[in-house]
């Protein structure tokens, strides 16, 4: 009997190995999809409000908490939207600082929901476990690439978690020289483990769906655009600044959703690896190039399992941008700079990559130099929709020549491409102080 | 310098209650423990990140963390991995559930061979907060002795086991 003829009920509560809660619901009823939803089930966390009448200084470090895998992220978002909003500058020693513990970030995060989490999918087991099992020489390196990335997390921040090092305007405490020396030498000895880890990705099966969206994502005259940018459309081909964000972003509701959905020139747009790959290609590194080559990773591409891709070649890009942006740290001695600031009453936003995709804070000070607006839009709020729109194309396509449990793995599978953080994409996002 | 014996890791968290006792134990005791006694402290790492640092490892390692084993809160107990039943999430991965147990197993898998004992605690609560409970606290002195007095009797069973200056376990 044709599967398209069937009726099919799916309900995956919750989808593993990922961050954080999501359900998926399927009703297909002789063979047309009723209905199909991806319910975020997580309890709001408020962070926004948290921040509430906060000292500019102690905003990124409260915030970095929104996440465990993104505490980097957050922490230079909120640091750089407190800066815009008290109009404090940064010395390049900083800006060069803060690029590399972002990269640092992405190394670890990549490597985490690339090896750990996504390619169990493509190689049939449950789990890291019997992953191991049969390729263990693969997954020691990828556990010593998120070793070296946790290294340099703490070399230059402090600590892996929630780092205390970076502030406004500066460094609390500068990173050991000798300790980046050593990181150095590390990330030029990942190169040829990297080069196998890219070598297994390539031989797998990546399934064959595929649905334009828009992408978006920062964009910089000078470089794959990471720590800093434009928002940059690929249905317009334009950027607008970060300080418009709300443009981009237009959160609304839905019932299943604890999360707010997004969308900017249509009904969703995608953030994330593959959006920045697809919007941002020529200004990769040269190596990173050619492992989007050996993948068979071409841009546009309108595959979102493909992001998985994508993160491949972000790492090896971060990790060539790092040793280069490393060596011209070193050239110099790093000066201990003043971070002393004045704070006064003002509105500032930032936009910043971080592994998922773009992500928004916006913070606004009183007279007395205390908090009193805060905002955050995470990628995975601005990705679900998109998510959701991917499953009600694919699902059909997929109904003739899949069995429910096949069917209810691709959804799956779709759902881990992406790389969501679901906790972080739970919160309020109206705020009233009084 | 002294060829390290054992490595002695704490493994806790000290915003969530009494499980950052490991770390506060380790901190008491480190001067008194001898150079051969490697101490670590895996302060609010991901179980990825503690099966790196196993992968690490070259001595037998003695584990110091909070558990759940049925015990009334502050009581203590040393025990072998061999000992017990450590309970995975391997069918419900996320980094969300991923605990010491599948840190463990991932690092066994991996090919991590040294043997594993723990000297592990039933806590009393793991809320968010930055204090240990006045049960354990209570009880500090005297898991603080009960460890030394386990680890002090390992290093002579594992000396006592060392041919030709490397050790055989």
């Amino acid at each position: 009997m044709s599967t398209s003829k069937k009726n099919i009920r799916i309900k995956i509560d919750h989808v593993t190995r990922l961050e954080g809660h999501g359900s998926i619901r399927i009703n297909v009823e002789q063979g047309k999809v009723e209905k199909l939803n991806l319910e975020i089930v997580e309890a709001n966390r408020f962070f926004e409000n948290l921040v509430k009448g906060v000292p500019p200084h102690d905003v990124p470090q409260t915030v970095s908490r929104i996440c465990g895998i993104c505490c980097v992220g957050h922490q230079l978002a909120a640091i750089k939207a407190v800066e815009n909003a008290l109009n404090l500058t940064i010395s390049p020693q900083t800006r060069l600082l803060r690029v590399l513990l972002n990269e640092s970030q992405f190394l670890q995060s990549h490597a985490l929901h690339l090896y750990f989490l996504a390619i169990p999918d493509y190689v049939g087991v449950k789990s890291i476990l019997p992953l191991a099992s049969s390729q263990p020489e693969l997954i020691k390196k990828a556990l010593k690439l998120k070793k070296l990335a946790n290294d340099f997390t703490a070399v230059l921040g402090g600590r892996t978690l929630h780092p205390m090092m970076p502030t406004l305007v500066g460094w609390r405490k500068l990173p050991d020289k000798n300790k980046l020396h050593e990181l150095l030498e590390r990330l030029q000895e990942s190169v040829t483990d990297l080069e196998q880890m890219v070598d297994f990705v390539a031989q797998l099966k990546w399934p064959d769906y595929e649905r334009q969206t828009e992408y978006v994502s920062l964009k910089h005259a000078d470089e794959y655009a990471l720590y800093e940018g434009e928002i940059y459309s690929s249905d317009t081909g334009k950027s607008v600044p970060e300080s418009r964000y709300r443009e981009v972003t237009n959160e609304f509701t839905v019932a299943h959703s604890t999360a707010k959905w997004s969308r900017w020139h249509r009904e969703s747009y995608m953030v994330g690896a593959l959006a920045r790959v697809n919007n941002n290609y020529e200004q990769l590194y040269p190596q990173a190039k050619d492992v989007a080559n050996a993948l068979d990773l071409k841009v546009p591409c309108y595959n979102p399992y493909k992001n998985n891709l994508a993160q491949m070649v972000e790492i090896i890009h971060c990790t060539h941008h790092c040793i280069d942006a490393m060596q011209q740290l070193l050239e110099k001695d790093l000066q201990m700079e003043d971070i002393h600031y004045q704070s006064s009453k003002g509105i500032g936003s930032s936009a910043i990559e971080v592994p998922r995709g773009i992500l928004f804070h916006e913070y606004g000070f009183d007279e007395q130099g205390l908090c009193n607006h805060a905002d955050a839009v995470i990628p995975t709020s601005q990705n679900i929709n998109n998510i959701e729109q991917d499953m009600k194309q694919f699902v059909p396509q997929m109904l003739p020549d899949m069995e429910k449990d096949e069917l209810a793995s691709h959804m799956e599978m779709l759902l881990r491409a992406y790389d969501p953080c679901i906790s972080c994409s739970v919160h309020m996002l109206d705020v009233t102080f009084v | 310098m002294s060829e390290t014996l054992i490595t002695l890791a704490g493994i806790g968290n000290r915003s969530v209650g009494d499980d950052g006792i490991a770390l506060y134990l380790l901190e008491t005791i480190q001067d008194q423990l001898p150079d051969e006694i490697d101490v670590q402290l895996w302060e609010d790492q991901d179980a990825l990140s503690i099966a790196a640092e196993l992968m690490e490892i070259q001595t037998p390692v003695v584990i110091v963390d909070c558990a759940d084993m049925g015990l009334n809160s502050g009581e203590y107990r040393w025990f072998e991995a061999s000992e017990c039943y450590l309970a995975q999430q391997v069918n419900s991965l996320s980094t969300h559930g991923f605990g010491f147990a599948d840190a463990l197993a991932l690092a066994q898998t991996l090919g991590f061979m040294q043997s594993v004992f723990f000297f592990a605690i039933q806590p009393e609560q793991l809320n968010f907060n930055e204090h240990i409970s006045a049960t354990l606290q209570n009880r500090q002195m005297s898991m603080n002795h009960s460890l030394l007095q386990h680890l002090q009797q390992l290093m002579h069973q594992l000396m006592s086991q060392t041919v030709g200056g490397k050790i055989n376990v």
